[in-house]
């Protein structure tokens, strides 16, 4: 059974079709990758699993998007399925609040009231995006003070605080140096065993590095979607084969 | 622990497998012809199939290693030396293998005198012990633990020197059993070779620990002599 | 080459001296100005200058009831004109769809925010004192004075929430939150500071206007505190003005005075408005 799942997929901005008859299935507590060069569609289709496409005005979405074989179009509301489905950012994008106001968000904006459940929500969260070691005793300071790589696990902490069962994340590293990229990629990979956890990157190395599977897109369409091993070891496409060795895109 | 980490800590197990399966390989092709038992040498032709595949999954895993997570410096050694090593014991295994194949060419009836003489448990005990030196220095990283085997196996070289003439006068004195001292003469090479692979393995681990490269070092200095 | 080296040189050096020319100009205009005032008018300050009605005795006039009409005026006012403002900023920015009546409209509060003060003392006094019969009271020169600076505060509002980065919004709503959620807890606490420094610009500049009050009617001589929206009023620019034009050099020097008084308000408002604005920069790097 599928975690995720995109059934004859299409969307289009305005006359312009950003994704062509995507079919493709995510299985649960696993990584995968998208790659692709820009403007092929990865992140567009990311955003199709949390309907964050809904925000852009002219955005027109066709086909079925399945979680837990629920049609997140039509059997679910967009803030119910939002609150199942976290989202990390491309560039780190803390709220201008405390840590603990920002971990704690998700709860607040669900109604929680609690403030001992809130606290240790928060508490593990913060354990779990392998934080709580740096900000223990500074949970009232600014998360705007923490450095960026900080502040993208302050994002990631903040998105599992409202226990999610998938996580999406949109580059999430493509703005940290190597050292903060090192710990969120390892991050990352000790979170599949909780989430089923959907990546797009820029960085190839990077989708080979943590992914279980990788899929290449190319101008809205899907080409290849491997193992990773396979994908980086002995790709089936041509393309697939051109893009990761860097001869084109 | 890092990704990376776990999957070199998982090849640094699986070779060590490895080596200890070829070294139980080893010691059991002796054996059979130590003791005659033919059903030992076949076991051991049997597990060369087992051999082979396991180094087929450690060159897998070292391709996956290289592809998906690009190890530098120290771990890129560390890969391409194990996947040197690895070959180094599949060519150990296929002695084994051949040494087992041999005794029982030789009917397993070779002349207990000769055996004696060609000293060939004390080539198998030193072969077996250089194993056991060489996989420990490569599981904790010990490199005065490699360099120990090069001495080791001067001991395998000058057996294998004298065994030509020993084999010779053998054969000269009793020329029906020509044949079995041939084979004989054939596992002493075969042991041989052993040793040199072992010492291969020996240099493939210092390369890796303190990116020095020994092979060829002796031809250099003939040279530069 | 060495010639035309030469020449950027001087062009380069020439600018410099001309722009810290015009800088130093206007401040010595500036200083002038206060020098001139303050000389005059320090020394009549005085605790009585404060608790004094006015009166036709220079020494013995006060601005009492300019600055409670003011006072009163400013808060009704602010009270009117600050939701009504915020309010349609953030509508503006946050709901309103982007389309070519939405553009129109931001173009006419743009306008708004340019026009001239009187004119907006001649709608308030044909729309308020006449049609509305408030007469010369407080709350229709408040009502007009709202008028005045809500553009201001729709401007300000409207830059304020636009600076507020995309990456917060769609955070909050990735995290599930319903866009009144997202407007009212990250939205707006993350503009306060630009909206506060917008509100207090536009209250100092309510401060020192004049003409669209003395066209509604507030009276230049009144001799007791307002006691509700409906009583007739004065404020210190209006008295300024009246104690200018008598003959007598006591009053000139009450109303240097005066002026001394609204100068240091405004300096006062102005300095706040800047010290919450770099407090925000400061929390709000992005």
């Amino acid at each position: 059974m599928y975690k995720l799942e995109a059934k004859n997929a299409n969307l289009f901005y305005g006359d312009k079709q950003a994704l062509k008859n995507i079919n493709i299935g995510i299985k649960p507590n696993s990584v995968t990758a998208f790659i692709g060069p820009s403007g092929c569609g990865k992140s567009t289709l990311l955003r199709c699993f949390n309907r964050m496409n809904d925000l852009i005005e002219n955005a027109r979405v066709e086909g079925d998007f399945l979680m837990d074989e629920i049609n997140i179009y039509k059997d679910i509301n967009t803030y119910e399925l939002r609150k199942r489905i976290g989202m990390v950012f491309q560039k780190p994008n803390p709220f201008p609040k405390t840590i603990f106001e920002n971990v704690s968000y998700g709860l607040r904006i669900n109604g929680m009231k609690d403030k001992k459940m809130i606290e240790e929500r928060v508490v593990e969260s913060l354990k779990q995006s392998a934080l709580w070691n740096e900000v223990e005793g500074s949970l009232h300071k600014s998360a705007l003070s923490l450095s960026g790589g900080q502040q993208q696990r302050i994002c990631i902490a903040r998105a599992l605080a409202t226990e999610p069962t998938v996580l999406l994340m949109d580059e999430p590293a493509s703005a940290l140096d190597p050292i903060s990229t090192a710990k969120i990629e390892d991050l990352i990979y000790t979170l599949k065993n909780k989430f089923t956890i959907v990546i797009v990157t820029h960085n190839m190395q990077q989708a080979a590095r943590i992914s279980d599977k990788t899929a290449f897109f190319y101008l809205g369409e899907l080409i290849e979607f491997e193992k990773t091993k396979k994908m980086f070891t002995n790709p089936e496409e041509e393309k697939t084969q051109n893009y990761i060795t860097g001869r084109f895109g | 622990m890092t990704h990376l980490q776990e999957e070199l800590k998982f090849l640094r197990e699986s070779l060590s497998d490895m080596a200890k399966m070829v070294t139980s390989q080893l010691k059991k092709s002796y054996c059979a012809l130590a003791d005659k038992d033919i059903d030992l040498a076949n076991e051991v032709i049997f597990n060369e199939k087992r051999v082979n595949a396991i180094e087929l999954k450690i060159d897998k895993d070292c391709e996956h290693i290289f592809a998906l997570l690009n190890p530098v410096a120290h771990d890129m050694r560390f890969v391409f030396a194990t996947l040197k090593i690895n070959a180094d014991l599949e060519r150990i295994g296929d002695y084994a293998e051949g040494i087992a194949k041999l005794s029982i060419q030789g009917e397993l009836n070779f002349d207990q005198q000769l055996i004696e003489k060609l000293e060939l448990k004390k080539m198998h005990d030193t072969a077996l012990d250089m194993m056991r030196d060489v996989t420990s220095a490569y599981t904790d990283d010990d490199t005065k633990l490699a360099r120990s085997v090069f001495t080791k196996d001067t001991v395998l070289n000058d057996i294998n020197f004298y065994s030509t003439n020993i084999v010779a006068d053998y054969c000269k004195l009793n020329p029906d059993r020509i044949h079995q001292a041939l084979f004989l003469l054939s596992i002493i090479r075969k042991m041989e070779r052993v040793g040199d692979h072992i010492t291969n393995i020996a240099e493939e681990v210092i390369f890796y620990k303190e990116a020095r490269v020994l092979k060829h070092g002796k031809k250099k200095e003939d040279n530069e002599i | 080459m060495k010639n035309l080296i030469r020449k950027i040189k001087f062009i380069d050096k020439t600018f410099q001296y001309l722009a810290m020319a015009a800088t130093f100009f206007v401040l010595i205009v500036l200083c002038v100005l206060i020098w001139n005032i303050f000389s005059n008018g320090l020394l009549r300050i005085n605790g009585s200058f404060f608790t004094n009605l006015p009166s036709r005795h220079a020494e013995r006039a006060g601005i009492m009831t300019a600055l409670a009409g003011m006072g009163s005026l400013l808060v009704i006012t602010i009270v009117i004109a600050l939701p009504i403002g915020v309010l349609s900023g953030v509508y503006l920015e946050e709901y309103g769809k982007k389309n070519k009546f939405a553009s129109f409209i931001e173009i006419n509060i743009a306008n708004l925010a340019g026009v001239p003060s009187v004119i907006y003392g001649i709608l308030g006094l044909q729309l308020f004192v006449r049609m509305a019969k408030m007469g010369n009271s407080l709350l229709a020169g408040a009502l007009t004075l709202s008028l005045l600076i809500m553009p201001i505060i729709i401007v300000a509002t409207r830059e304020a929430i636009k600076a507020v980065p995309d990456s917060l919004r769609e955070a909050s709503y990735g995290m599930g939150a319903t866009k009144w959620q997202t407007t009212s807890r990250i939205t707006i606490p993350s503009a306060l500071g630009g909206i506060l420094t917008g509100i207090i610009l536009a209250v100092s500049r309510a401060i020192g206007e004049t003409a669209p009050l003395l066209v509604i009617g507030a009276l230049v001589y009144v001799p007791f505190v307002p006691e509700g929206p409906n009583d007739q009023f004065t404020t210190l620019p209006i008295q300024i003005f009246n104690w200018t034009t008598r003959p007598q050099e006591a009053f000139i020097i009450n109303a240097a005075a005066g002026i001394v008084v609204l100068l240091l308000i405004t300096f006062l408002l102005n300095g706040i408005a800047i010290y919450i604005r770099n407090k925000w920069y400061k929390k709000m790097r992005y």
